[in-house]
C-alpha cells in the first residue's frame, strides 16, 4: 500500500540569496506533490542546486521556511535538522559522494550510524537494494575505481535504504548512459509510487519526460 | 535499556573510528608513531629516572632511613619489656631488644675468635629468620659472619662457651635485615623473660613518621634513654625525592605539550584532507557531536596503539640495558598522559571537522 504523505515537503514564503542584493528566491511558496517526481529546471546560476540544499536542510533560508511533514523547520536546532536529514530525507549528490576508502556495503549503510540503527540489522536490506539496482560489485570492494553509473547506483541505495519520505537528487543522471539513466529513473519512480516526495534537479530531458511536475526557475 | 543502547552507540562509533583510521593508514601510523615516541621518550628519560629514584629511595630505606635506635644512658637501664608498649604503636613496624653482649667462643676451638652473644626479643622474630616457637634457654642463632668467626660455617650449629663458663648452643642461622648490619656479627639468644638491653632497634612504618616517633619515645618509654634516628639520611632522602620529582614533572609536561601539538597538527591535516568526507557525513544527517566524537575516537585509538608500542619499546630497551624499570603505576600514568595528549590534540581538528559545510564541500562546480 503506497504511503502518500499529504504534506511531506513544502516551502512557505522562501527568500534566500548568497548576496543580499541578488536574491535567488523571494517570497516563494510551493508545495511539492507527494507520491510524484518533481523536476526542477532552469538555466545555470538560477539556484537549482541551492534550492535542493535548502530543501535538504543544509542551508537556512533568509526568510520563510521549509516545512517537512507539517513541521516547520525554521526554529529547529542544528541537531534537530541533522536528525531530520538522517531519518526523513534521502539525498543523492551530483557526483555520488561515496567514501572511496570504505566498502560498497559500508557506503550504503553509512546512514545507520546517524539514525542510531544497527548496520548488521540493515545489511540484508542493503544487499537487496544493491541487487535490485543491478550493482554487480562485491559488497566488500572499495568503490574507488567503479564507473560513474555504478557509483550513482550505490549512492541511490544509500539514499533509499531507510525508505525516506523525501528524496532529493541533484543531477542524478548527469553523466550516465541511457540505460543507467533509465534504471535510476525507474528506482526514483518506484520511490514516488510508494509515496515518497521526489525532487530532482536536472538538465536532462529524459528526467523531465518522466516527472509528474516541473518547476522552472 | 538506555545504558545498553548507549553502549551499542559507543561500540558503533569506535568501530567507525577504527574503519576510518584503517582507511587512512599513513596519517594514522604517523599519529601513532608520535604518541609512541612521546611514551618511549618519557619512559626512557623520566621513567628511567623514576626507576633509579625508586632504587635510591629503597636503598635509603634499607640503609636505615626508618630506623630509630634507643639506648640507655650511662646511669640508667632499659628493660626489654618496652617491646610490649612499642608493639601497640601503629607507627612501629618492628622492634627488637638486644641484650648486653657476652663474649663466647666455639667450645671445640680453644682460643678461637670470640663473638658477642646477646639476649634477644622482638615484636616479630621471624624478620631475622628465627622460626623457633618458644625460646629455649641456652639456644642461640648466629648470622653468617658470626658462624664464620666461630668456625661453624660448615655445620651451622655447635656449642659455645663464655669466659665465665656459661654455655650456649647455636642451632640455626639468622638472616638479619640490612638495617641491623651495624650490629653484626650477631649471635642471639631468644629470651622470654625481661632482660636489660644495650640497644632497642625500632623500624618505623614510614619515613614520614620517624621524626614524630623519635620525639615521642622518651616519654613513652618512661626511661632515661638516648634516642637517635638517621636524620641526615632522612634529609638527603627528602632532597633527592624533591629534586628528581621537579625535574621529572617539567620533562613530562614538555614532552606532553609537544606531543599534543604534533598529534593536533597531524589530525588537522587529516581532517583538512578529508573535509569532503565530513561534509558528506553532515549532509547525510551526522550531528556535530557525532563528528566530534568520531575525530576524538580516531585520535584516541591512534594514541592507544602508539602508547602500547611506546611502552613495549621502552621496556624492551630498558631491560636490554639493565636499567631500573619504573613501577606499574608510573607506566600507567604515562599511558594516561599519552591518551590525554591525543585527546588534547584532537580538540581543534574535531571542532573544525564538525563545522564542515556540506554546500561548500560537496557542491560540484
Amino acid at each position: 500500500m503506497p504511503r502518500v504523505d499529504a504534506s511531506a515537503l513544502e516551502v512557505r514564503n522562501l527568500s534566500f540569496g548568497y548576496d543580499a542584493d541578488l536574491p535567488l528566491f523571494a517570497d516563494w511558496t510551493h508545495r511539492f506533490a507527494p507520491g510524484a517526481i518533481t523536476a526542477i529546471f532552469g538555466p545555470s546560476g538560477r539556484g537549482k542546486s541551492t534550492l535542493l540544499y535548502l530543501l535538504g536542510l543544509m542551508l537556512r533560508p533568509t526568510a520563510g521556511e521549509i516545512v517537512i511533514r507539517s513541521a516547520p523547520t525554521g526554529g529547529m536546532s542544528d541537531r534537530e535538522l541533522a536528525d531530520l536529514r538522517a531519518t526523513e530525507l534521502g539525498f543523492v549528490f551530483q557526483d555520488a559522494a561515496l567514501d572511496p576508502t570504505r566498502s560498497v556495503m559500508d557506503n550504503v549503510l553509512e546512514g545507520c550510524l546517524y539514525r542510531r540503527q544497527s548496520p548488521s540489522a540493515w545489511r540484508p536490506a542493503a544487499q537487496k537494494w544493491l541487487d535490485s539496482l543491478g550493482v554487480e560489485l562485491d559488497p566488500s570492494r572499495k568503490p574507488g575505481k567503479v564507473s560513474g553509473g555504478q557509483a550513482q547506483r550505490i549512492a541511490l541505495c544509500r539514499a533509499l535504504l531507510h525508505q525516506p519520505h523525501i528524496v532529493l537528487a541533484d543531477e542524478p543522471t548527469g553523466n550516465l548512459d541511457d540505460a543507467t539513466a533509465a534504471l535510476v529513473m525507474d528506482v526514483l519512480e518506484d520511490a514516488a509510487r510508494n509515496g515518497a516526495t521526489v525532487v530532482v534537479v536536472t538538465h536532462d530531458s529524459r528526467v523531465a519526460a518522466r516527472s509528474q511536475e516541473q518547476v522552472r526557475l | 535499556m538506555k545504558t545498553r543502547a548507549g553502549g551499542r552507540r559507543i561500540v558503533q562509533l569506535l568501530t567507525e573510528a577504527v574503519k576510518v583510521a584503517l582507511g587512512h593508514v599513513g596519517p594514522a601510523i604517523l599519529a601513532s608513531v608520535v604518541v609512541a615516541a612521546m611514551t618511549a621518550t618519557t619512559l626512557l628519560t623520566n621513567g628511567r629516572v623514576a626507576g633509579a629514584q625508586r632504587d635510591l629511595l629503597d636503598s635509603f630505606d634499607r640503609a636505615g632511613g626508618r630506623v630509630i635506635t634507643v639506648q640507655p644512658t650511662a646511669n640508667s637501664t632499659l628493660s626489654s619489656t618496652v617491646l610490649t608498649r612499642l608493639k601497640s604503636l601503629s607507627d612501629v613496624e618492628w622492634a627488637g631488644a638486644f641484650g648486653i653482649a657476652d663474649d663466647m667462643t666455639n667450645r671445640g676451638i680453644p682460643g678461637g675468635e670470640s663473638v658477642g652473644v646477646r639476649a634477644f626479643a622482638a615484636t616479630d622474630p621471624a624478620l631475622l629468620g628465627i622460626r623457633w616457637p618458644n625460646a629455649v634457654p641456652g639456644v642461640a642463632f648466629a648470622d653468617a659472619p658470626a658462624l664464620q668467626a666461630l668456625g661453624l660455617s660448615g655445620t651451622g650449629s655447635g656449642g659455645l662457651r663464655g669466659e665465665d663458663g656459661t654455655a650456649a648452643s647455636v642451632v640455626g642461622q639468622l638472616h638479619p635485615p640490612a638495617f641491623l648490619r651495624s650490629l653484626q656479627p650477631l649471635v642471639l639468644r631468644p629470651t622470654n623473660g625481661a632482660f636489660d638491653c644495650s640497644v632497642v632497634v625500632i623500624l618505623a612504618s614510614d619515613v614520614s613518621v620517624v621524626d614524630a616517633l623519635t620525639a615521642s619515645l622518651p616519654g613513652l618509654l618512661a626511661s632515661d634513654v638516648q634516642v637517635s634516628a638517621s636524620t641526615d639520611l632522612l634529609a638527603m632522602r627528602t632532597q633527592v625525592q624533591g629534586q628528581v620529582g621537579l625535574l621529572g614533572n617539567g620533562l613530562v609536561l614538555g614532552v606532553l605539550g609537544a606531543s599534543a601539538v604534533l598529534v593536533g597538527m597531524i589530525q588537522m591535516v587529516l581532517v583538512t584532507m578529508n573535509r569532503k568526507d565530513y561534509g558528506r557525513r553532515r549532509a547525510l544527517g551526522a550531528r556535530r557531536g557525532l563528528i566530534v566524537g568520531l575525530v576524538t575516537a580516531i585520535s584516541l585509538i591512534e594514541g592507544m596503539v602508539g602508547a602500547t608500542a611506546g611502552i613495549i619499546l621502552a621496556n624492551a630497551s630498558m631491560i636490554a640495558l639493565a636499567d631500573p624499570l619504573p613501577d606499574a603505576w608510573f607506566q600507567i600514568s604515562v599511558v594516561v598522559l599519552a591518551l590525554a595528549a591525543s585527546l588534547a590534540g584532537s580538540i581543534v581538528p574535531a571542532w573544525f571537522a564538525s563545522r564542515r559545510d556540506p554546500i561548500i564541500e560537496l557542491r560540484v562546480p
